[in-house]
């Protein structure tokens, strides 16, 4: 480290800049051997040779004459080097300013240094996590299309070191709902709080482009297929006709979809209702869609020993993907039923009245005139479609392509899954 | 420019800095033998050694006092350090010109790193996806449905991802205070020393490199001829024989061990029935499928992927019309009868990776070929 320090002021100096100069507790020099000196007695001899005095906190006051010094130096060191040391294994916090050395317990230097420190959670994304975007709601579904987007929510803070009970209880508060997060930190601990934050949300919005292509084929064309490079995909694509490129744009982990279809409705039966024909609609969808979740390999999100990263070096994606492609087949089969027509001729009904005495007669009769329904004629469609659905997960290393290949009435479907360019 | 006396002091500064900051190393063997002494004397005589300087932590300053009587020389360092462990829970360390002495516990506390690793990626399930059945037509059946629906059989290892980092690294040490291993919404959370947060993206790694070890499967079919009587060829063999094929009929992915499959084919909806209700004819409707299915479930090995292949074709589906005739010779209602060609296989065959199969039924062959991509067993 001071090795470092030393190279640094070189460069610094090459370069014609000032560099700072060192502090009085870098000139003066000892050699400590205090084996097993009391706290109390140690001040007192970093007094003396330092000059100049050196305040206790109540805390190290308390301990000056209790807690037992084990220090002995091989060699002289810089008063600053034993007061680091005396610092790290004593549980002290020593500050060197111009005309005097103040010591503390460490407790007592955090507790002084934590102040206030209010941090908006939704700043760094939280409960704005990427929502699963499925596709239409015929969509297809598969076990492997389930994403909510979230990324540790809950866990990533809760093991937070560093932070007091009372902020751990605001912590919990700010996760539930407002996401105005109000805790005594000290600034390591705000910046690594920071820092985490900073590194879920990288995670999290990782983008993830990509572009299916579908088209057909003719069957004795080559076509290669699997796991391609993304030369040998551009080269199949280009062969393709009745060609459709979709694209899923999100990201990372995210269910995003994309579709062009062209929906439409075909009267293909009826029911008989009160001797009559009722006719029946039923929907189709013909396109193509498709539904993806591209997750990038398992990567380092943030770790309290050095800066958090993205691991980014690693380049395999995970793509859970279902793909939906039907074709309606022209012409559509057509079929005609008829409702005969109904006949009614002109028909009388009455009766044969008498009188009391039973002399006069008389005939009372009803007319019914006659009816003609025209017959009814019903023209029904029978849909006939072609339809592919394949769906899977599979792992790229970047720059690979996936191509799937089936059967089509025209030769073979083709879908080409790549990064987007 | 840099001037000379800046320069001069530089150099001294650097030199000062050299001669000081030798690094102490460990011997071969230290000597651990004292006859009443005090424990600090021991410890005193390995830094020495060491050529260190000597800092006890505060919290064991107390157990230097301790006396010492034993007989122990030329002990290999690590054999040293581990009698201090046992002996008196005291955790010996060179750290830089530094010899340290603290305690077991509190420095074992001290060497816990956090970190975060995003899982997702291995959270996937690779669930099982069995082809539909290729409905047949059944006059009077209720009416088909295209695609069925799919039952599920995920299995994720991430559920038991922190029993497996428990068991392959370090068994021992989760019992110890401060560590942890949790797996929470695509996170997983260690809190170990850094050699284990090392083993742990190591094995991390060897995950992903197994869950992309894949399997593809492509498929052709044509007229039997002499080319697939050897029933499996390899890789070299295949690659040949299947330069005049053009594009397979089916080509999809599966993880090792997957059951995936390819199917596409056309629905047709034919009138299969009429029924009579008051007087009208009203037809009955049900789609029939055609078209093919290929369903394979594979398992990369060391002589080759082991699938069981499920195959099913449906072709040349005929509907004839047929209509109903009213006294005077008027069309009053129609209804198709349904002739298929059915042709299907099941079979387990064990393939080299990129050779293929040959499945003849009839008078065609299929060529089912597997090819592993990835990592290959051993």
């Amino acid at each position: 480290m001071r090795m470092l320090w030393i190279l640094a002021f070189v460069a610094a100096t090459t370069a014609g800049e000032t560099a700072t100069p060192p502090s009085w507790a870098d000139e003066i020099s000892l050699r400590p051997e205090w084996r097993q000196a009391l706290l109390g007695t140690v001040l007192d001899e970093i007094e003396k040779k330092a000059g100049c005095p050196v305040i206790r906190s109540k805390g190290v006051e308390s301990l000056a004459n209790s807690r037992v010094v084990i220090l002995i130096e091989r060699e002289r060191q810089s008063l600053r080097t034993v007061l680091a040391a005396l610092g790290k294994w004593q549980g002290l916090h020593c500050t060197i300013d111009p005309m005097r050395l103040l010591v503390e317990t460490q407790e007592e230097a955090d507790l002084g240094r934590r102040r206030p420190v209010g941090i908006s959670l939704r700043d760094y994304g939280w409960f704005a996590e990427p929502k699963s975007l499925p596709g239409h709601r015929d969509a297809p579904t598969d076990p492997n299309l389930s994403s909510d987007g979230d990324l540790g929510h809950g866990v990533l803070l809760g093991g937070f070191p560093g932070l007091e009970a009372e902020s751990r209880k605001d912590l919990d508060e700010a996760m539930r709902g407002t996401g105005h997060l109000r805790l005594l930190a000290t600034p390591e601990t705000e910046a690594r709080l920071r820092n985490t934050l900073a590194a879920r949300f990288a995670r999290m919005t990782l983008p993830q482009s990509w572009m299916i292509t579908t088209g057909t084929l003719v069957a004795d064309q080559p076509c290669p297929s699997g796991l391609v490079t993304v030369a040998q995909a551009e080269f199949a694509t280009k062969n393709l006709g009745d060609r459709v490129v979709l694209t899923c744009v999100g990201m990372n982990g995210q269910r995003i979809s994309s579709e062009q279809t062209r929906p439409r409705n075909q009267l293909t039966t009826f029911d008989v209702v009160g001797g009559e024909m009722d006719p029946k609609v039923e929907g189709s969808n013909p396109g193509r869609q498709v539904d993806l979740i591209a997750t990038a390999a398992a990567g380092v999100v943030w770790t309290d020993s050095t800066p958090a990263h993205i691991d980014a070096s690693s380049s395999l994606v995970r793509i859970a993907f279902a793909l939906a492609w039907e074709d309606s087949l022209n012409p559509p089969v057509e079929r005609q039923y008829r409702k005969p027509a109904e006949h009614h001729p002109l028909s009388f009904s009455g009766d044969v009245g008498k009188s009391s005495d039973g002399s006069n007669q008389s005939i009372r009769l009803d007319a019914k005139p006659a009816v003609l329904k025209e017959p009814v004629v019903m023209a029904v469609e029978l849909p006939q479609r072609w339809s592919w659905r394949p769906r899977g997960v599979v792992t790229l290393v970047r720059g690979q392509a996936l191509i799937l290949i089936a059967d089509h009435p025209t030769g073979r479907a083709v879908a080409v899954i790549q990064e987007a360019p | 420019m840099i001037s000379p006396s800046l320069l001069s002091a530089s150099l001294m500064i650097l030199a000062w800095s050299l001669g000081s900051i030798s690094a102490a190393t460990a011997p071969a063997t230290v000597d651990l033998s004292a006859a009443d002494k005090p424990l600090l004397t021991v410890i005193e005589r390995l830094a020495r050694a060491c050529s260190a300087s000597l800092v006890v932590d505060h919290s064991v300053t107390v157990r230097m006092g301790t006396t010492v009587r034993n007989e122990i020389e030329n002990v290999p360092w690590n054999q040293a350090k581990e009698w201090f462990a046992t002996q008196h829970r005291l955790s010996i360390a060179l750290e830089g010109e530094w010899l340290v002495v603290t305690d077991v516990d509190s420095a074992f506390q001290a060497s816990l790193v956090s970190a975060a690793y995003d899982v997702r990626q291995l959270m996937g399930s690779d669930a099982n996806r069995p082809a539909p059945d290729i409905d047949l037509p059944e006059p009077g059946a209720p009416r088909a449905r295209s695609l069925p629906t799919l039952e599920a059989t995920p299995a994720t290892i991430v559920s038991t991802l922190p029993e497996l980092i428990k068991t392959e690294i370090e068994p021992a040490s989760w019992n110890w205070s401060g560590t942890t291993v949790v797996v929470q919404n695509g996170l997983l959370l260690v809190t170990h020393q850094q050699q284990v947060h090392t083993a742990v993206r190591s094995l991390l790694a060897r995950l992903e490199a197994t869950s992309a070890r894949q399997i593809v499967v492509r498929c052709w079919s044509f007229p039997v001829t002499n080319q697939g009587k050897s029933g499996i060829v390899d890789a070299v063999t295949w690659q040949g024989q299947a330069k005049t094929l053009g594009a397979p009929r089916a080509a999809f992915i599966l993880a090792d061990g997957q059951r995936n499959h390819s199917y596409s084919g056309t629905e047709r909806t034919a009138v299969v029935d009429l029924d009579v209700v008051q007087g009208i004819y009203q037809p009955v409707n049900q789609a029939t499928l055609d078209g093919m299915a290929l369903d394979v479930q594979a398992h990369a090995t060391i002589g080759g992927v082991l699938a069981t292949i499920r195959l099913a074709e449906v072709s040349g589906v005929v509907l004839t019309p047929k209509t109903v005739r009213d006294g005077q010779d008027r069309v009053i209602s129609t209804l198709d009868t349904i002739a298929i060609e059915q042709s299907g296989q099941r079979t387990t065959r064990l393939i080299p990776s990129g050779g293929a199969a040959f499945i003849r039924i009839g008078e065609r062959f299929w060529a089912v070929q597997c090819e592993v991509v990835g990592q290959p067993p051993r």
